[in-house]
């Protein structure tokens, strides 16, 4: 796969249920051979985002295209629960006629999964690593993996997670992992994008997001010109503010931001944005 | 994709398989000792008759829902469809191989089961009713196969729509129902129209749908029998001009042209439901 081709590009998706707008606007580009957090609160179009790109879901506005095929990993895993470990990988063969069987009967492998176990019986970990395998033998362009995270322990989620999302993204397969658990993702990710109330408010590189960004720490009478102020809050003594691409100012302690401060601010300003777009 | 299906499919089948299996055995006894059987002994021989009928008319709904419900709600609430819809089969041919390895076994089973009963109880049905008539008509013939199928559908459509098992299940015993009760009264007696005869018919085999009086002009009248107060019934009939009885009936001969007719029917209304299937399948994500 060429380096900086792109592996999803998003183009005014929109997406309506009867309750509403769940994901709206959202036009971005994900480059080829990365692994993507896609970050998000509960209710943020996460899920929606993921069943639109698997074409599980259609779009009401807009459109999305995949490099390739993609692979999904469903919210829960789901996996049929009396099938064994085998049987489930020759459902993925049977249902898929370019599988890579070989590959995936070394990632149960390597996972220490036996092949006769019975789906129902397996630990979250496990699970999780047979649902990977399926998910990754039809050999996706892109694969997409809602919440993997969720139900396992904090061992687990290193284990699980680490070692897999490297070697796949190594083979060229881009990754998109979401959660909202953003401590989870820090360190496996190297591509951001984040959603809050259905719009796409950030995306990029997360180190180069990291470093376009600053949190200016200072007293309530802080002036910071508007268009670099990403969200700011003000307490009773000090500000403390959010901003993206500003040099230093005076009397003002500049701090770099960690992924899950820059991931807040905008989750907060994003519910700040719709409350003001709901009142207009 | 069908090792798939059966896959999943394959306890209930079989299971369901295995009870057919075991009512034709019985069947096939019973037909074995009519045929050996004095014609004149069949009344006394055959009491316990009564609960053939009982035991095919559950079988059609308890089987086609216990195939059907399952079929898409079951992958439903487990989200299972996810994955079955994220491979790189169609969803329509999902959906369409689903239906046929869940629906197929259970309904030739049924077929064949009805035809074998037609056999056996053909001889013996003038005892509970006529071979035309619920609920012999219901316990033989191809009718078995085809409430099956639609009983099946009904319930594999339900679970597309509610997305439960339960509430399949529940849809399809009030639709099955339903349907079964209608047809069976509104519908089944103007399959023909009946034959007149001037007179009351004798053979237990013929489904009388109506009995009345005639006048000596032969035209039909109706007998008021609450105004005939202390007098002898015959004199009270005379002296409201009643001079003779007819009958309207089905012979015994309509039983396979009424077996056609209701089956199309149920056919109809079974593919009414896949239709309304293959819509709802295109919305479920």
């Amino acid at each position: 796969m060429e380096e900086g081709s792109a592996a999803l590009v998003a183009t005014g998706l929109g997406k309506r249920y009867r309750r509403g707008w769940a994901l709206r606007d959202c036009t971005f580009t994900l480059p080829a051979g990365r692994i993507a957090a896609l970050i998000g609160p509960n209710g943020a179009g996460k899920s929606t985002l993921m069943s639109l790109a698997t074409g599980l879901l259609r779009p009401t506005e807009g459109g999305v295209e995949v490099l390739g095929r993609p692979g999904f990993l469903a919210q829960g895993k789901p996996l049929y629960r009396g099938f064994t470990v085998e049987e489930m990988l020759r459902a993925g063969r049977l249902l898929n006629p370019d599988w890579d069987d070989e590959y995936a009967r070394r990632l149960v492998d390597e996972a220490g999964v036996p092949l006769g176990a019975r789906i129902r019986t397996l630990s979250g970990g496990q699970r999780t690593r047979v649902a990977l395998a399926v998910a990754l033998g039809r050999r996706p362009g892109v694969v997409l993996l809602d919440e993997p995270l969720a139900d396992l322990d904090p061992l687990a989620r290193q284990e699980v997670m680490r070692a897999p999302m490297a070697e796949v993204a190594e083979t060229g397969t881009t990754v998109v992992l979401s959660s909202h658990v953003i401590a989870d993702l820090d360190g496996i990710c190297d591509h951001l994008l984040l959603l809050s109330d259905g719009r796409v408010r950030l995306a990029g590189d997360v180190e180069d997001l990291l470093a376009e960004h600053r949190l200016l720490i200072g007293p309530r009478s802080l002036e910071v010109p508007a268009e670099v102020v990403v969200e700011r809050r003000d307490a009773e003594r000090q500000s403390t503010v959010l901003v993206r691409g500003l040099a230093d100012l005076p009397d003002v302690e500049v701090v770099d931001p960690t992924l899950e401060e820059l991931a807040l601010g905008y989750f907060r300003a994003g519910r700040t944005a719709a409350e003001r777009e709901v009142a207009a | 994709m069908t090792w798939v299906v059966w896959r999943q499919q394959r306890l209930l089948t079989l299971v369901s398989l295995a009870l057919v299996a075991v009512v034709a055995a019985g069947m096939a006894w019973l037909w074995a000792d009519v045929a050996s059987t004095d014609p004149a002994a069949l009344e006394e021989r055959y009491d316990f008759l009564t609960y053939i009928p009982m035991v095919m008319l559950v079988l059609p709904v308890l089987l086609g829902m216990f195939a059907g419900a399952p079929v898409f709600a079951r992958e439903l609430e487990q989200g299972t469809h996810v994955f079955g819809l994220t491979q790189s089969v169609g969803r329509a041919r999902w959906w369409a191989t689903k239906l046929l390895v869940a629906g197929v076994p259970v309904t030739i089973a049924m077929t064949l089961l009805g035809l074998l009963n037609a056999k056996a109880l053909g001889p013996v049905s003038f005892l509970l009713s006529s071979r035309l008539q619920t609920p012999m008509f219901e316990s033989q013939g191809i009718v078995l196969g085809v409430y099956t199928a639609f009983a099946y559908a009904l319930a594999a459509t339900a679970g597309l729509l509610v997305r439960g098992t339960l509430g399949a299940m529940a849809v399809t015993i009030g639709g099955y129902l339903g349907l079964l009760v209608v047809v069976g009264n509104a519908a089944r007696p103007h399959y023909a129209t009946p034959e007149f005869t001037a007179s009351t018919v004798g053979d237990p085999g013929v489904w009388r749908v109506e009995i009345g009086y005639l006048d000596a002009q032969g035209h039909p009248v109706n007998f008021a029998a609450g105004d005939c107060g202390l007098e002898s019934f015959p004199k009270c009939m005379a002296d409201q001009g009643i001079a003779g009885q007819f009958t309207r009936f089905h012979p015994v001969e309509r039983f396979w042209d009424f077996q056609l007719l209701e089956s199309g029917i149920f056919v109809l209304a079974a593919a009414a439901l896949l239709g309304a299937g293959a819509w709802a399948v295109r919305r479920i994500h």
